[in-house]
């Protein structure tokens, strides 16, 4: 299960990702991406194995790698990716 | 009496003509039966194995089938895409997955057409990449620090200063100056797909780049062994095995300057 800060990082990832969509649609399969395990960072009852959404993260972040950001929000977004994969490094078993 | 004989030899000859024209009648109708019923059979075979498409166009709608066929003449399995489609409950998700797909890596992901992707490995895939970020005290520069997301997609990993001349390279459908690199140009896909551990989700593998580092600077990289990653969400096995040097390219370091030294090149492959 992940924790209420990681939820809130998720959602402002997703945020930033619906912006940059909205910017250049090139970006979508991107978001689609992330949202494909929206329930698993939102959902506190769901029972979501730590290691998949660990490896979920990496999955996102070398597909990150495929797409040019804005310059504006490209930092942002790589240092959302990363606190959400080392807060839940932490909270592993 | 002359005459009598040669009238008997005249219709002697004329039956035997005639049985020889009966016979070879009797054979040819034979011949043009046994060919119409190998017709059709190989008719009947090609209905059976196109009849999976048929249905398939019934139930996901017009110019379903000649998708298949335009997917299977570019080099997908026809046996393989059948078994998936008989195999799955969602249809419908399988064929758009397939029609979004990246490349023909993709679509055998989504078919599970394993013989056909290069460089996976056959078992089970067990993480073994770095479980924490680096720094290099040297550089002085948190901007310059391994994340710990990026230490994971390596087993171990060393800072470097790459010298002037040194040439880079990258295989992408997307963001030439991305952040991952290699110093060797690779030798196939597979040594892509599988060396440097890309899912094929990620990447196209259209294009082909290059940067060489400028007189009288040098790159600061990170550098080591790729670390294994599933070939797809949620599939063990197979997986993508890594063990190539691959390099890694703090953003802060991947600025315009570094952009507009990078050139397309030809696919080696």
């Amino acid at each position: 299960m992940v924790n209420p800060k990681i939820e809130k990082d998720y959602l402002l990832l997703v945020q930033q990702i619906q912006l940059e969509t909205a910017m250049n649609t090139t970006v979508e399969p991107f978001l689609h991406y992330l949202k494909s395990k929206a329930e698993s960072f939102t959902d506190f009852g769901q029972d979501s194995n730590n290691d998949d959404l660990l490896e979920f993260l990496r999955s996102v972040n070398r597909y990150a790698d495929e797409f040019v950001f804005s310059e504006q929000r490209n930092a942002p977004i790589r240092k959302l990716i990363n606190t959400m994969y080392e807060s839940l490094a932490q909270q592993h078993p | 009496m002359q005459s009598t004989y040669i009238k008997k030899g005249g219709k002697i000859i004329t039956f035997f003509f005639q049985c020889l024209l009966i016979l070879s009648l009797i054979s040819s109708s034979h011949f043009i039966t046994s060919c119409s019923s190998d017709d059709d059979i190989i008719n009947e075979e090609m209905e059976n194995s196109t009849a999976w498409m048929n249905d398939l166009e019934s139930s996901l709608g017009a110019g379903t089938k000649s998708k298949l066929n335009t997917w299977i003449e570019k080099g997908l399995d026809q046996e393989k895409l059948k078994e998936a489609f008989a195999k799955t409950t969602q249809k419908a998700e399988l064929f758009k997955n397939l029609e979004t797909a990246q490349s023909i890596y993709h679509q055998r992901v989504y078919i599970a057409d394993w013989d056909n992707i290069p460089g996976i490995a056959k078992s089970d895939y067990v993480a073994n990449g770095a479980t924490s970020g680096k720094k290099h005290t040297a550089w002085g520069d948190p901007a310059l620090d391994l994340p710990a997301i990026e230490a994971a997609n390596f087993v171990s990993a060393e800072a470097r200063e790459l010298p002037a001349g040194t040439k880079i390279y990258r295989v992408t459908g997307g963001n030439p100056a991305g952040g991952y690199w290699t110093e060797k140009p690779p030798s196939s896909i597979g040594a892509v797909i599988g060396g440097t551990a890309v899912q094929p989700a990620w990447n196209n593998f259209s294009k082909f780049y290059i940067y060489t580092v400028p007189q009288q600077k040098a790159l600061k990289v990170w550098s080591g062994v790729t670390a294994r990653q599933p070939i797809a969400q949620g599939i063990i096995n197979p997986h993508l095995p890594g063990g190539e040097i691959q390099l890694f390219i703090p953003l802060v370091v991947r600025d315009e300057a570094f952009k507009t030294l990078i050139q397309e090149i030809p696919l080696p492959w």
